[in-house]
């Protein structure tokens, strides 16, 4: 206590010293910052205290973010096809798609004909079941029933084969038939039957190729409007043919000569086309 | 009604910058470590002058000044969440500006600075102002002439104010210590004012 209290008292003179000097420094020319430095300080300190957003916290997540955002555009932009669509690549894809189409529609035609062209299981069925009715009494169910055989084709075997192929065979099952009865039942018979199965024939390929078409639908429009109008171009002109066979059978059955001419005809108009057995069978 | 309203404004600014008078600066800077930025500014108008000088009495170099001027705040800025209450808020500002000056000298290796900051040449010639103006530029060189400590320990006393206590407490020596100096200070420039 007494250090404090000497210390007290001694620092009088030194205190009216310093009073002295003070009134004397104050007339000394009063620094102040500059104004710069003075809103630099005061924005810092503004700055410091200022609250940040919570995700702004974490600036480590956002650098990383937008690192691997940059990765993943970048990745994306090296991984395109380096050719963008254009319009004259479109233009040309669609037509692609429609020689595609026109391919497969003529594969269709081939495989047709093919199965026509060739020796086929059905028709033998056919005659089979033919000489089994044959054998069979005439008052047995089978028998009774002529020509129930076509009624006897499921759905699936019609699909498969061609009416051309059904007209041969059945040809084949007329030839035999006329030996046992009248030229004008069976024709009369014949040509019911070959229009039903011509009719179902065209509708079988008219679905099929809408469903084709359907399908090209969802590709580009300007693609699959033509496929479907090829279709039903195509089994347009194949109902002409198979009528204009049907006709000539008809005038050959009723035993008018003319039938060779309008096949020769026919021949001309259709070179390609595979001529039934029944037409071909007594050709000079 | 508009002329109303700006009376009424500058009532309530009358009664807030009153209010902010009225707060010690230990409640400023408690405010302003919670995140109040106003209680800072006021803060900073209190004391920027004072301690721009207590820099700018020591140092004659003005960009050196500034920088630590800058740096001193700077360092308040991130002491503030540190700062206890039952300090003294200027004996702890000062102290921080007290160890920035030091930092400053022992980095510039210059802790006895007499030499290395005379005086720049344009000031006025003491023989051509007045005897006042003369004298005051004498007391202003004769600060500059006294060694680092007794200069620093008597800026702090003139400047800030501080206790001797205080300023033993700042200086990080005992209060004797502060006395001597002071007195070794006073005496010195007695002696360049008479001269």
């Amino acid at each position: 206590m007494n250090s404090i209290h000497n210390n007290g008292k001694n620092d009088k003179p030194l205190n009216s010293e310093l009073d002295k000097l003070s009134s004397a420094y104050t007339r000394l020319e009063q620094d102040e910052p500059p104004e710069l430095l003075d809103q630099a300080i005061l924005n810092s300190a503004h700055r410091a205290v200022e609250k940040k957003p919570h995700w702004m916290k974490f600036s480590w997540l956002h650098g990383l973010t937008t690192t691997a955002v940059f990765v993943l555009a970048y990745s994306l932009i090296l991984n395109q096809p380096e050719s963008t669509p254009t319009l004259e690549d479109s233009i040309g894809n669609s037509e692609t798609i429609r020689l595609e189409s026109g391919k497969v529609a003529k594969k269709q035609a081939l495989d047709v004909k093919s199965l026509e062209m060739k020796p086929n299981d059905f028709s033998l069925e056919m005659k089979t079941k033919e000489q089994e009715r044959q054998d069979l009494p005439q008052n047995s169910p089978a028998a009774a029933a002529p020509m129930s055989a076509s009624k006897d084709i499921n759905p699936e075997d019609r699909a498969r084969y061609s009416a051309s192929e059904l007209q041969q065979s059945l040809g084949t099952q007329q030839g035999q038939r006329e030996k046992r009865e009248s030229p004008d039942q069976d024709a009369e018979v014949s040509r019911v039957m070959l229009e039903e199965i011509a009719s179902d024939e065209a509708d079988l390929m008219v679905d099929s190729l809408k469903v084709e078409a359907a399908y090209e639908m969802s590709l580009p429009s300007a693609a699959a409007e033509p496929v479907l109008r090829e279709a039903e171009t195509h089994v347009d002109d194949e109902s002409g043919i198979e009528q204009e066979l049907l006709a000539i059978i008809e005038l050959k059955q009723a035993g008018d000569s003319q039938w060779i001419t309008e096949l020769e005809l026919f021949k001309k108009r259709h070179p390609d086309y595979p001529l039934p057995n029944a037409l071909t069978d007594e050709l000079p | 009604m508009p002329a109303e309203m700006t009376v009424l404004g500058a009532l309530l600014q009358f009664r807030y910058a009153a209010f902010m008078r009225e707060i010690t600066d230990e409640k400023l800077m408690q405010q302003y470590a919670k995140g109040d930025a106003k209680a800072f500014d006021q803060l900073y108008a209190r004391h920027r002058a004072p301690l721009y000088r207590y820099f700018n009495r020591q140092i004659n170099d003005v960009a050196t000044v500034n920088d630590l001027y800058q740096g001193a705040w700077e360092k308040i800025i991130k002491a503030r969440s540190k700062y206890r209450s039952n300090a003294p808020f200027k004996a702890w500002m000062y102290r921080i500006a007290h160890n920035h000056l030091v930092d400053h000298y022992r980095s510039s290796r210059s802790t006895d600075s007499v030499e290395a900051h005379t005086l720049p040449d344009d000031r006025p010639d003491p023989s051509q102002g007045a005897i006042e103006r003369e004298q005051t530029e004498q007391l202003r060189a004769g600060i500059t002439a006294l060694p680092a400590e007794q200069r620093d320990t008597l800026l702090l006393k003139l400047e800030s104010g501080l206790k001797m206590e205080e300023i033993a407490s700042v200086t990080g020596v005992s209060r004797e210590t502060v006395k001597s100096r002071l007195r070794y200070a006073v005496n010195k420039l007695k002696r360049s004012l008479v001269e």
